[in-house]
């Protein structure tokens, strides 16, 4: 085959090469909510500012172990000056902070406590700080449905207060340090 | 000195070989991103907890983790923390918003139970990030006369083992591409 056949060839090759990569960029674009045009500016977003979130999953003093991570979610926009720089859903996480030391341990924590680690928006961690102390809230239906099953009114209560944090509930975290972020669309 | 045209043809030839092998490995590099990965996250029931003991749990998990990996399954992991192993319960919606966050297209639910009747029963559920439940394949062990549940996970793992085969390459058990052989071109030869 001449040399002049050889380029011709790898060329047509490389050309069908690119061709396939833009057909299969296209193809495998995962389903990603359009995020509107892409940001042209950036601003800065302040440390203390106040997030609102609000649990991911259920919390109680029976299953959660210290240093375990813990879903939440950011409730509300980030805004400032107006302009949105974190939209609602982002992911955030947490620690346990005060919970069973172990696994293994059957009784659960007489304290229940998280502390809010990072928030997750797009190729960002955001760090945050704050906490979330169980407000002793007695879970009335476990009491009752433990009573029964074991036959011994009143067995449950001497366990101590068994702390739940509902998937829901809301808490605040605070920005922990200035972080530039680009404008985002309404 | 003038060149001949064939001649400097000729010394064109490695250059366009070598953007041919940079153009072939970014199209192999981009379909090994499949957006056909699940995302494996696992909860223990309340009756597990009361009767058994968490290692039981954790251990089905790694075992049906570890026998997908194996069979070559498109598994995300989380670049923000470990598996989800947990016996609080986290909703299948706020699974399949860390799912799609982790950039997977199914979640893989693993439950770990103790009915009264049996040891252990490991359940896999796929949902798709609709919130469809795609398919569910469960299997549990009685052993009446065990004194303990030392045979449960085994013979669970068969049963699974089963149930799953025929769901590779099917949504939730998408297989991984397999990564392209090299070329000559790559090999530095022209």
């Amino acid at each position: 085959m001449s040399p002049a056949r050889l380029v011709l060839l790898s060329t047509v090759a490389m050309l069908f090469a690119l061709v396939c990569e833009n057909l299969g960029a296209q193809a495998l674009t995962p389903r990603v909510p359009s995020t509107g045009p892409r940001p042209i500016q950036t601003i800065t977003l302040r440390d203390g500012t106040e997030v609102n979130l609000k649990f991911a999953q259920k919390l109680t003093s029976q299953g959660a172990v210290v240093d375990q991570p813990v879903e939440l979610v950011l409730s509300d926009d980030v805004k400032v000056l107006d302009y949105i720089v974190i939209k609602r859903g982002a992911r955030v996480l947490g620690t346990v902070i005060a919970g069973k030391e172990t696994e293994k341990k059957r009784l659960e924590s007489k304290t229940l406590a998280i502390r809010v680690d990072f928030l997750h928006a797009g190729e960002y961690k955001i760090g945050l700080r704050g906490e979330k102390v169980a407000e002793g809230k007695r879970n009335k239906d476990a009491m009752v449905a433990g009573t029964i099953l074991l036959g011994i009114p009143g067995l449950i209560a001497t366990s101590g207060k068994h702390f739940v944090i509902p998937e829901g509930t809301p808490l605040k975290a605070y920005v922990d340090q200035d972080i530039e972020l680009p404008v985002l669309s309404n | 000195m003038p060149i001949s045209a064939p001649l400097q043809m000729r010394r064109l030839l490695p250059y366009s070989c070598l953007l041919f092998a940079v153009h072939f490995f970014s199209l192999a590099g981009a379909f090994a991103q499949s957006p056909n990965g699940s995302y494996i996250a696992a909860f223990r029931t309340p009756k597990h907890v009361t009767i058994s003991k968490p290692e039981v749990f954790h251990d089905a998990v790694e075992e049906v983790a570890r026998y997908l990996e194996n069979k070559n399954v498109d598994l995300v992991s989380d670049p923000l923390r470990s598996r989800i192993e947990t016996q609080d319960a986290i909703s299948i919606d706020s699974l399949l918003k860390i799912a799609r966050d982790a950039g997977a297209s199914y979640l893989l639910y693993i439950v770990a139970d103790r009915p009264m009747a049996q040891w252990l029963k490991v359940t896999v559920q796929c949902y798709d990030l609709d919130q469809k439940m795609l398919w569910q394949a469960s299997a549990g062990y009685t052993g009446a006369l065990d004194v303990n549940s030392k045979k449960a996970l085994p013979e669970i793992m068969k049963k699974l083992e089963k149930e799953l085969a025929p769901r590779f390459n099917h949504p939730g058990l998408m297989l991984k591409k397999a990564p392209a052989a090299p070329s000559p071109a790559a090999e530095g030869r022209p």
